[in-house]
């Protein structure tokens, strides 16, 4: 048994309040791995640590009754602040209104600066990669956590991975061993050498039937010039394509 | 709207507990769980007008809590507040998890290791009994990608106690495995 397997396991008995000790083999590879069998044991630690922690703290709860009407009253001041806000807003506007000649520096200083600070506008950009994978074992792509564990060797902690479809093959080729493939989605990839990377690794471990595709992902954003101006100065563009 | 005021709290009536012992969990703190659940309720009784599918409230709630969750611990008090002191974990080290408070500050301690978002998942999941099928609906995702985020914090939460279980070293009682030999 491999170490990713035996994690699978564990994890899935915990899920299902299975004891461990009735799997021969995950015992004999527990006892063998020091790295599975820390790994069991912080797994039986935040078990704990949750099911002790997470008792409901039921002192001093306000009945709903009591509640509604604090709640209502709380919701009625808001309202009413926003309304006060409202006619502080309306205040200035009317009075450089009435003196129009002195005003019309400022106005047009106050809008030039108002449209580079706060006037949004479309602009396209780069946010991310995914990446379409057809042709991948099921036995692997229904291993979340052997593929969260791969991605994690190479530091792609924040790379989600999604199962399209499965499909068996022998029905479409006729060919005698019948094999299940399944298509594999992958987001949250920040650049697209992050993206070969995972095509890299799937590929050494099968390239058989693989077939995938790196994709960008375009973004439209809406923005002010200023907003722009800070992206482009503070942040390297992720595609320079 | 006094027809929109009675149809808010009858549907949040089947959420009214556990609405207020998951704020209580998220922040570790009664007080400030209570203060979370007060401001997410003023915010989603006024919002509620705006919501035209009544069949989804639940959901429609949880985003409104779990947002304001994350607005508060961005409040620079927040971030003071966080810091666990060197005098707690001394504390910690030695105190027996089973007792309930030890629990929560070691927990506490393995959530620290994780983000907000994560932070919310794994609550929901662990200790507020939401299946991978529900937290798909809350978050609006496939229950594939809720399974590796769920894999992901508890690896990085695992992780953080055997770092810190080692910093003290100690071996917390139910963390022994029976070894050959
Ligand atoms: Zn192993």
């Amino acid at each position: 048994m491999q170490c990713h397997e035996a994690r699978n396991k564990l994890a899935e008995y915990n899920r299902k309040g299975i004891d461990i000790s009735s799997d021969r083999e995950l015992m004999e590879h527990i006892r063998q791995c020091p790295d599975c069998a820390r790994d069991l044991v912080a797994d039986n630690a935040l078990q704990k640590l949750f099911t002790t922690a997470g008792t409901d703290d039921t002192e001093g709860v306000m009945p709903m009754a009591e509640k509604r009407v604090q709640v209502e009253a709380e919701a009625a001041r808001a309202s009413g602040r926003a309304g006060w806000r409202r006619f502080f807003r309306w205040v200035p506007a009317n009075i450089l209104m009435k003196r129009p000649a002195m005003s019309f520096g400022t106005v047009v200083a106050v809008m030039v600066l108002a449209i580079l600070t706060f006037v949004p506008f479309d602009y396209h950009h780069t946010t991310g990669y995914t990446i379409t994978m057809e042709g991948v074992n099921e036995k692997l792509a229904g291993d979340i956590e052997r593929i969260c564990d791969m991605l994690h060797t190479m530091g792609l902690e924040d790379a989600e991975v999604d199962i399209l479809s499965c499909d068996t093959t022998c029905y479409l080729t006729g060919a005698k061993e019948c094999d299940t493939l399944c298509k594999l989605l992958f987001v949250e990839l920040k650049t697209r050498e992050e993206a070969q990377r995972v095509v890299s690794a799937f590929t050494r471990i099968d390239s058989k039937d693989l077939t995938t595709n790196i994709e960008p992902v375009r973004t439209r954003t809406s923005g002010t010039l200023l907003d722009r101006a800070n992206k482009t100065i503070l942040q390297r563009p992720l595609d320079s394509n | 709207m006094v027809d929109h005021g009675d149809l808010f709290w009858k549907l949040l009536e089947p959420e009214y507990i556990r609405g207020m012992m998951f704020c209580r969990k998220l922040t570790g703190s009664r007080d400030e769980g209570d203060d979370l659940y007060q401001d997410t309720l003023v915010l989603a009784f006024t919002k509620f007008p705006e919501l035209k599918d009544r069949g989804a409230f639940r959901a429609w709630f949880y985003r409104i809590l779990i947002n304001k969750f994350k607005s508060t611990i961005r409040r620079p008090w927040w971030k003071r507040r966080l810091p666990m002191t060197s005098t707690i974990e001394a504390q910690m080290i030695g105190a027996n998890p089973v007792d309930r408070h030890t629990a929560k500050r070691w927990l506490e301690r393995a959530f620290r290791a994780v983000s907000e978002e994560e932070k919310t998942l794994v609550t929901l999941f662990e200790m507020e009994g939401w299946n991978v099928r529900e937290l798909a609906g809350l978050y609006e995702t496939s229950e594939a990608v809720i399974k590796t985020r769920l894999f992901r914090a508890r690896r990085k939460m695992k992780q953080a106690l055997i770092k810190f279980s080692n910093k003290a070293g100690l071996k917390k009682p139910g963390m022994t495995v029976k070894k050959k030999g």
